[in-house]
């Protein structure tokens, strides 16, 4: 009995030994982690070079890591909003590979990355390290693990964090300038695309505007948009209201009677829902499945981008449902 | 424990404490009701919810009186024999292939909402499909548990397959974690057509079963000197069990505990008799995913709370206290 006694001890000994050496490697700083301080991690990376001696010069990432600024020859693209600024941006030749969403074949956007590799969509370390990059850039949205490994392999990483619409899209184009030594063409093209975003519905007067919403149905499943997101701005700047606003943030899924509750005059879907989602049980009451409202649909590829083809969406969506003549990209429909 | 013929009141008691659920559904949402332009097409969303997680409920608590009853192991439920995980890839695969390679090509013929629902039912069939096919060949209850363990593990391995292709598109990816954490929000009448056939004779076949059952609690060598057919009995509860789970699983996605909660909390009332037990589970797991998904609506969040998280929530503390009050009364005894 006494010999089980002294068994046990050391077996719970043992145990408390390995979870506490365990919680001690997980504590342990990597070199990564101790570039990007704690202090300085934000929603989105800074655009702002900072001093880092010997008239060096870098840039902080949304990790809180420092990219040192140098002539980057061998840049890959990471995310949908990062491949179009950087084509936009960047001259062809040192641009090595884009995200996996560059080549969509149902993406109107597609001729702009021919012939340039897409990456995989897991971001493979070994195919990253394949293509010898010196820079990659993404919006690293909740993959610190991703972007850990892939500086521990030797990569220099830039995270553009967040993806937000217009909030995040315009100092994302600031510090892509930035980085890739263009400061004046990226704040140009920034000022540009502001400019052009705010003039597409401003001529509709505040007062009196309709109230519309983005929706997405995939099954029976309904999704949404609400304040601090890429639909909201498309919606708002194409002189619309987000009616969802008034009740969600971010991305809400809906149930069908959130639907009813909102009721909008106009609901902006993908190519190919309008008569689904005027289908479903319930939703052939809205407002706009019936003659007092209307469903716009527009490109998917456009749509979802929270980067450049934001402008290209509101453009479609502010023709499709105030009458510009041209509305070739975007269909309305008064079911 | 002994078995206790519930009395008329009983069931009485019980189906109205159900009706009063599915009332009280009928009145908690997010869209004012009083608003007439829009109050009976809510109430009809609602009503429509409301008969989805009854029909379910119903399903999965019978599904799991069979699956307790057959394989004489209380920790059972209707997952067991892997229709469920089956159901579950069968809905993520159409769905995937509805929106991607089939997209447009076929929405003129099936309505979308359908897609998850027919795909469910083909994987939970493709399932069965196989578990019978090793009953006919090698007919041991050990053989069904881990054949329902492998087929379990092999579509959640598939269904990863078919994830991970999904997270492409964000939505896509949203909509396939939404059917794997259970709701009833989207429900229609056709997809309670779809189920109802399933459900409906389940549960009336799991009532004929009942007795064969019954005699199988006292070991399968007894019960078929008492004149039971065993392997015939194993393999028709086995059907029954995949359709009840094909039709809740079409109706709620994935929501667990139900069938593992509602036969302990009836036995201990209701003793093990699984004549009575199999109406007072439909009645009782109907309206416990009534209850779950009304409490869904009221919990304030930012959407809704995903069903089969409440019914894990709710479902795992009744079932250890109820473990634990069988231990206690053990000690006592």
């Amino acid at each position: 009995m006494r010999s089980l006694n002294v068994i046990g001890w050391i077996n719970g000994a043992a145990v408390c030994l390995a979870l506490l050496l365990a919680m001690v490697a997980a504590a342990l700083p990597s070199p990564a982690a101790r570039a990007a301080r704690r202090a300085d991690w934000s929603m989105i990376a800074k655009s702002e070079p900072i001093d880092l001696g010997d008239g060096r010069q870098g840039l902080r990432d949304a990790s809180g890591a420092v990219v040192e600024l140098r002539r980057f020859q061998r840049i890959a693209s990471g995310s949908l909003v990062t491949d179009g600024i950087l084509a936009a941006l960047c001259e062809p030749d040192r641009l090595v590979a884009f995200s996996s969403h560059a080549h969509d074949a149902d993406s109107p956007y597609s001729y702009r990355y021919a012939g340039k590799p897409a990456l995989p969509f897991d971001l493979s370390v070994e195919k990253l390290l394949n293509l010898k990059l010196d820079l990659f850039v993404f919006n690293g949205v909740s993959q610190a693990a991703k972007l850990e490994q892939l500086r521990r392999s030797g990569i220099t990483v830039f995270d553009l964090g967040e993806m937000r619409g217009l909030s995040t899209l315009l100092p994302n184009i600031r510090t892509i300038g930035a980085l890739i030594g263009e400061p004046e063409r990226a704040a140009r093209f920034a000022e540009s695309f502001e400019r052009r975003m705010s003039s597409v519905g401003a001529h509709v007067p505040t007062q009196g505007r309709k109230r519309a919403m983005y929706v997405g149905l995939h099954g029976d499943k309904l999704f949404g948009s609400g304040r601090g997101t890429s639909y909201h701005d498309v919606l708002t700047h194409a002189g619309l209201i987000n009616a969802a606003a008034e009740h969600f943030d971010g991305w809400p899924r809906y149930t069908p009677e959130h639907m009813l509750m909102i009721d909008p005059d106009i609901v902006v879907t993908q190519s190919g829902m309008a008569h689904q989602l005027c289908d479903m049980y319930g939703l052939e009451k809205l407002k706009a499945c019936n003659d007092q409202g209307m469903v716009v649909e527009l490109p998917a590829a456009m749509l979802v981008d929270p980067g450049l083809a934001m402008l290209d969406a509101t453009e479609a969506l502010h023709r499709a449902v105030f009458g510009t003549p041209g509305a070739d990209q975007a269909q309305g429909h008064a079911p | 424990m002994s078995t206790t013929q519930p009395s008329w009141l009983t069931y009485a008691w019980l189906c109205a404490a159900s009706l009063t659920v599915a009332a009280a559904s009928l009145f908690v949402g997010a869209a004012d009701i009083s608003e007439t332009t829009i109050s009976g097409t809510v109430l009809s969303l609602r009503l429509t919810r409301v008969i989805a997680a009854g029909l379910a409920g119903a399903a999965l608590g019978v599904g799991g009186v069979i699956v307790q009853g057959l394989f004489r192991n209380p920790l059972g439920s209707p997952e067991i024999i892997g229709t469920t995980s089956g159901a579950n890839f069968g809905g993520h695969l159409v769905l995937l292939l509805f929106e991607t390679l089939l997209a447009g090509h076929v929405a003129e013929y099936v309505k979308p909402t359908m897609f998850m629902p027919l795909g469910c039912v083909a994987g939970a069939l493709a399932a069965l499909l196989i578990v019978l096919w090793v009953i006919e060949r090698r007919d041991d209850i050990v053989v069904v548990i881990v054949v329902g363990f492998l087929l379990t593990s092999l579509f959640a391995s598939m269904d990863g397959v078919i994830t991970s292709i999904a997270q492409e598109r964000w939505e896509l990816a949203r909509a396939m974690l939404a059917f794997t954490l259970g709701d009833v929000s989207g429900a229609t009448p056709r997809q309670i057509l779809l189920a109802l056939p399933m459900i409906g004779f389940g549960i009336v076949a799991a009532c004929f079963w009942a007795r064969s059952l019954d005699l199988l609690l006292s070991g399968e060598e007894e019960a078929a000197t008492l004149g039971v057919h065993v392997p015939t009995v194993r393999r028709w509860c086995v059907v029954w069990t995949a359709l009840l789970t094909a039709g809740a699983v079409s109706l709620g996605g994935n929501v667990g505990f139900v069938g593992l909660v509602v036969p302990h909390v009836l036995r201990r009332y209701v003793g093990v008799g699984h004549r009575a037990l199999m109406p007072m589970a439909a009645i009782v797991g109907a309206a416990f995913l009534m209850g779950c998904d009304l409490i869904v609506r009221i919990v304030p969040s930012r959407s809704e709370l995903p069903l089969g998280v409440v019914t894990g929530l709710i479902g795992a503390p009744i079932f250890f206290t109820l473990l634990m009050k069988l231990r206690i009364e053990g000690r006592y005894a």
